[in-house]
């Protein structure tokens, strides 16, 4: 073994480590803290169970386990189709494409900032703000009726936010349901048509001619519909917005 | 801040609360590295970033 291990580092492989040892010693060292900590825990700790269910005083928020509340969050925005289906499978394909997608090695083995710039900023969009930041919002900002509090704010189960949703296309004064869905439609498409605008503004640089064609489509879908996210939630947020998209057969 | 304080301390949250710190830990070790192994690289130290990350 130590020689196999030398020869790896020493001839074809100087460039980088073998897993093994390297990396699998490592794992192997945190999974058995891992279990320390949890054993430890366990015994310490009790389980924070409560009472029997009562079907006459139920709790009121009712929320997930906190690493579920990004997911319940998101329901507060989009119907239970896209907030529960279509947002987990974007979020698993997206992460599996990512291999193939990101095809520049610099990075590879070391720390850098400068040299993957797009790269680490879209890691941090969507793990802080599509993951954590949902989840923090879920836990420590949401109060009876799923009303919004702030940590200073008491909870109080008497209070009725005064929330009157209304669709996007309402507010810009398109009331009628047909012209609506197309209005509606047309904004949609025009959002996921900035990915097809820059395209073509950029795309004889040299990222985009590396990137060719194919992956940026899927790059900028993914990355249009991560934004598209943090839009529609500012939205509801700011001006009580419930659907951008309203048709018979869904509502966005 | 009674029921920030009380989410805060709920045995359910201990793990959201020690992740909280974990992220905002470890994006300060991942910047600061990230800023030395860029300078280091500017200044031609390939070989010393190679051999820091073997380590």
């Amino acid at each position: 073994m130590e020689e196999t291990r030398q020869k790896a580092d020493s001839s074809e492989l100087s460039d980088g480590l073998t897993t093994w040892p390297h990396l699998v010693r490592v794992e192997f060292l945190v999974a058995l803290a891992a279990m320390l900590l949890l054993t430890v825990w366990s015994i310490v700790l009790d389980a924070p169970l409560e009472e029997a269910a009562n079907p006459n005083r139920t709790p009121d928020p009712s929320k997930a386990p906190w690493y579920f509340l990004g997911l319940q969050e998101l329901l507060v925005y989009f119907d239970p189709w896209i907030a529960g289906v279509m947002v987990p499978l974007l979020i698993i394909v997206g992460l599996m494409a990512i291999p193939y997608l990101d095809r520049n090695p610099a990075g590879n083995g070391y720390f850098t900032l400068k040299q993957r710039p797009f790269a680490i900023a879209t890691f941090l969009f969507g793990f802080l703000g599509l993951w954590v930041i949902p989840i923090v919002i879920g836990v420590f900002c949401r109060g009876p009726g799923w009303n919004w509090y702030w940590p200073w704010e008491s909870w109080d189960i008497a209070k009725h936010a005064d929330l009157r949703n209304v669709n996007l296309t309402d507010l810009l004064g398109v009331h009628d349901a047909t012209a609506a869905a197309w209005l509606g439609g047309l904004l949609v498409a025009a959002w996921y048509g900035l990915g097809a605008g820059f395209w073509l503004w950029k795309r004889k640089s040299l990222a985009m001619v590396q990137l060719g064609a194919a992956r940026y489509a899927i790059v900028a879908f993914l990355w249009l519909s991560m934004a598209g996210i943090v839009v529609k939630m500012a939205l509801r947020l700011a001006l009580n917005v419930k659907y951008v998209w309203v048709c018979p057969w869904f509502s966005v | 801040m009674e029921a920030f304080w009380t989410i805060l301390t709920m045995p359910d949250n201990i793990p959201i609360v020690a992740m909280l710190g974990a992220v905002v830990f470890l994006l300060g070790v991942w910047l600061r590295q990230a800023l030395r192994h860029d300078r280091l690289l500017q200044q031609g130290g390939e070989e010393a970033v190679a051999e820091e990350m073997r380590k």
